[in-house]
């Protein structure tokens, strides 16, 4: 009967089995980690080698060329590494409360749409000094609007916030298409000086203040989340709601107040965009950025540095990539640069489960890391 | 019965003997990281007997049989079904072993009738006949005497009614060895006693069942066997019926032990709570609690009794403002000065700074009160993290208080940064009582506070409640075991569907004086019950 197939199958150990992990050391979290840089590398390595009918040794040549050849190339590198980094900043919060904000993209082109709005009806009439400030408060009013809608709906009529953070990413890209009609004077280049509400230059750097705006935020926000009675009640919400209850903290008012300051700070890297990158709207502004970041902050495990360090990596491919392509322009377009984040991102997702299982042959012998 | 032994001998013969070895087990060790687990762990389990598992909390007594139905492996070690090496790899090779266990968490889908999770899982034809599959449920259900309704909803089912369901699962399955993981913990004596009288049946057609237990009046009453585990090692088997609860308490902790709880004389009593009329009713709209009224003095330990679901939970927590009166309800409070103030209406942290306490303990002790990934210290301020100047967390009182409950209740943990959801259940449960009397407070109010817990640990909170008595504290102590509530407490609640069916001196009632009660005899007409199901 079955029971007798099922007996002599199972005479043997299993060929391959998992052993949960009890704990990680930091040293092998390292060693992992690395590895899957490491490997991440070599895999985009070989895939432009077959792409490219070009030497690896080339290949990584360009690519890091491609970000540290001149003072342009690395500025655009920190850069993008910025504003990658004050989105997942933005967004660590609530996914550290178990509101799955993946509106990012909805709160930074709501952050933009706001801040363009006093470049388009003032932007000539105010001088920087005043337009800049109602430009910044404006866009993070605007952001955490764009997450506040969700955050209350998810609190009086317990809706699943993912949904409706990502439908309200598609309002707000129809919204900026709306605008762009609308406002075409900011759209056509040359109406408002393009001076009007531009960040100035800081250490003579034009991305100065992005550089100092991403410092900042990474710091106020480890201090926010480790230090302050705020960021407390965001884990124990987070974590255990009952508990929350139980203590007498409001679970509303958590939510509400931090999915207003995820909004806000995603606002605020759209206003970013606005006044220092673009000058313009548009609705792919920031590269879809909003939807990298949500990796960006679960991959550091809201950890600030670690969510630096991503950033740069991911800044590097990118700016690497382009590098490879605009040396076979004639083969490759830009969208290589995604394939190769989705790479470095495999190899990182694939890493957390080698850190929490170790796998175990038949007869005792254990696979390394 | 002389030669049921499982010695080396009688193994060869073991899968033919009526009275053989079930299960073998033999240098079974499993570590876990750095913890070992289960130490070289040998033993057996004959056919058609009841064997029970003891072992304090840590102890390693579900790790064991997680090895046996499947959930781990062993890192060393054989074990022998019905006299056969068997590895047994996934739940599945479990169930064609024959093994089936029932968890302390039922895996059960809710929204499933009863039938549909029987055969959930279960390989078969595209087409599903339920009607069989009904049929068969019932003819189990007749066999050793369980009441399942196959087309009944999970989510429409009491907890006993869930863990017969668990047992019904693995019978259709054919399960021959049954482990079953603390099964009365979450059952009233009434329900202990009907599945005693199933786990009977079941022997009697000759199936060994595996009981994990903390309750040594149980082993006495049900185990034809007691294996003892310590530490992760295994001591002994004793036979049950050579053995008392003194010996196997011993046994399972390693040193000598007295089973007596103190109950000091009360003094000085003071009247800190008076409730009057107090009603609440549920989401529904059912009434939970109708018109409780009591007074809770200072000095004394009030207890409350009842079958679970009575309204103890919502009781508790309407003192604690956490639950919604309705109008008419009062709590008032007596502070040593000045006027006795209304407790309805304010805020739970209104409430906690007046002094009353709550240290609810519920099913699952990491849901409410503490937060499994925080360590002691962050655990210990979740009630007090608001105080002090603003914005920014003060860690420094929290840590000392943290260090404080840990060298007093001897909490077992490697730091006070680990999270405490790595702690056993003992030690969390030791974490939430100790900050609770932490905040010094004038009323302290306790749900369940030993549930699952070893003796060694269930002593210390006896003692722990009974210093907060001296100390001038009202104590209220919700509790499930009639015996410890008759020795603990000076007065005793009777909850009764949610009416107060009467109030006991500890020192005089009896057990089934209280049983009495329990079941409304003596007590006052009943609430009427809309959920059919109530156990009440």
């Amino acid at each position: 009967m079955k029971d007798q197939t099922a007996k002599t199958e199972s005479k043997r150990d299993p060929l391959v089995r998992l052993v949960k992990r009890d704990s990680v050391s930091a040293a092998r979290s390292v060693i992992v980690h690395a590895a899957a840089i490491l490997l991440a590398m070599l895999v985009c390595g070989i895939f432009f080698v077959i792409v490219t009918d070009s030497s690896i040794i080339e290949i990584y040549s360009a690519m890091v060329s491609g970000t540290i050849r001149n003072s342009i190339t690395v500025n655009s590198f920190f850069k993008e590494a910025c504003m990658l980094l004050i989105i997942a900043v933005g967004l660590a919060p609530a996914f550290k409360m178990s509101f799955w904000n993946v509106g990012g993209q909805g709160q930074v082109l709501a952050g933009g749409m706001a801040a363009a709005m006093w470049l388009y009806y003032l932007g000539n009439k105010l001088p920087n000094a005043a337009i800049i400030p109602l430009m910044i408060i404006s866009a993070a009013v605007g952001g955490g609007i764009w997450a506040l809608v969700p955050a209350i709906f998810r609190v009086k009529f317990s809706t699943n916030e993912t949904l409706f953070t990502l439908m309200m990413n598609y309002i707000a890209i129809q919204l900026v298409k709306y605008l762009r009609i609308t406002w075409s004077p900011i759209h056509a280049l040359g109406m408002i000086s393009r001076k009007a509400g531009s960040m100035p230059s800081l250490f003579g750097n034009q991305n100065g203040w992005i550089y100092v705006i991403a410092a900042v935020a990474v710091i106020m926000m480890y201090v926010y989340m480790n230090k302050t009675k705020h960021g407390y009640e965001i884990s124990v919400v987070g974590e255990a709601p009952n508990t929350a209850r139980y203590a007498g903290i409001s679970e509303f008012r958590v939510i509400i107040r931090t999915a207003f300051i995820s909004g806000a700070i995603c606002g605020l890297a759209g206003f970013l965009y606005v006044s220092a990158i673009d000058h313009t709207i548009s609705e792919t502004m920031g590269g879809g950025y909003g939807f990298t970041a949500v990796i960006v902050a679960w991959l550091a495990k809201f950890n600030p540095i670690f969510m630096t360090l991503i950033s740069m990596l991911i800044s590097f491919i990118r700016s690497g990539s382009s590098e490879i392509v605009s040396r076979n322009t004639t083969t490759l377009d830009s969208s290589i640069a995604n394939i190769n984040i989705g790479i470095f991102l495999f190899f990182m997702l694939g890493c957390e489960f080698f850190l929490n299982y170790k796998i175990v042959f038949r007869g005792g012998k254990e696979a390394g890391k | 019965m002389k030669d049921n032994n499982c010695d080396m001998e009688a193994r060869t013969e073991a899968a033919s003997a009526p009275n053989g070895c079930a299960v073998r087990l033999t240098g079974i060790t499993k570590r876990f990281g750095s913890v070992t687990a289960n130490s070289n762990i040998t033993m057996d389990v004959r056919r058609g007997e009841v064997l029970a598992l003891l072992g304090e909390n840590g102890s390693g007594k579900t790790t064991l049989m997680n090895m046996l139905s499947g959930i781990y492996y062993p890192d060393e070690g054989t074990i022998e079904i019905n006299g056969e090496a068997a590895s047994i790899r996934s739940p599945k090779d479990a169930f064609d072993l024959g093994i089936g266990m029932i968890h302390q968490h039922f895996k059960l889908v809710d929204v499933f009738t009863a039938a549909e999770n029987i055969v959930l899982g279960l390989p078969g034809k595209s087409s599903l006949n339920m009607r069989a599959v009904r049929e068969r449920i019932l003819e189990i259900c007749k066999k050793y005497g369980f009441d399942v309704d196959p087309d009944r909803k999970v989510y429409n089912m009491s907890v006993s009614e869930k863990q017969t369901l668990e047992i019904v699962k693995v019978l259709y399955r054919g399960a021959d060895i049954l482990i079953l993981d603390e099964p009365t913990a979450v059952l009233t004596p009434q329900e202990t006693e009907r599945l005693f009288d199933v786990i009977r049946n079941m022997r009697a057609d000759g199936k060994s069942i595996i009981i994990i237990t903390h309750k040594l009046h149980e082993v006495m009453e049900i185990s034809d066997r007691v294996a003892i585990l310590r530490r992760g090692e295994y001591i002994t088997t004793l036979e049950t019926k050579d053995a008392d609860e003194k010996t196997l308490a011993e046994a399972m902790v390693g040193e000598k032990l007295s089973l007596n709880i103190d109950r000091p004389e009360p003094h000085g009593l003071v009247k800190r709570l008076e409730v009057k009329g107090l009603s609440c009713v549920d989401p529904e709209g059912v009434p939970t609690l109708t018109d409780i009224s009591f007074s809770a003095y200072g000095g004394e330990i009030l207890g409350v009794a009842g079958i679970s679901g009575c309204g103890q939970r919502e009781l508790l927590e309407s003192i604690a403002g956490l639950e919604s009166t309705l109008p008419g309800s009062s709590v008032l409070y007596y502070p040593d000065d000045g006027e006795p103030e209304e407790l309805i209406g304010k805020s739970p942290r209104e409430i906690r700074s007046l002094g009353v306490a709550l240290s609810f303990v519920p099913e699952d002790r990491l849901g409410m009160g503490l937060v499994g990934s925080m360590g002691m210290t962050d655990n210990m301020m979740l009630k007090s993290y608001n105080s002090g100047a603003p914005v920014f967390l003060h860690k420094k009182d929290p840590s000392a208080l943290a260090g404080s409950v840990r060298d007093d209740l001897g909490v077992v943990t490697p730091s006070l940064s680990t999270p405490v959801r790595r702690l056993s259940g003992g030690n969390v449960q030791k974490v939430l009582v100790g900050r609770e009397i932490a905040e010094a407070p004038t009323v302290l109010m306790t749900a369940y506070a030993v549930r699952g817990l070893d003796i060694n640990t269930s002593y210390a909170i006896y003692k722990l409640l009974n210093e907060q008595k001296e100390k001038g504290v009202a104590v209220i102590y919700v509790g499930e075991d009639i015996d410890v509530l008759l020795e603990l407490c000076d007065r005793i609640l009777i909850l009764c569907g949610g009416v107060v069916s009467g109030i006991v001196d500890a020192a005089s009632a009896t057990k089934e004086e209280i049983g009495l009660y329990m079941t409304k005899a003596g007590g006052p007409s009943p609430a009427p019950s809309e959920k059919g199901d109530d156990v009440c």
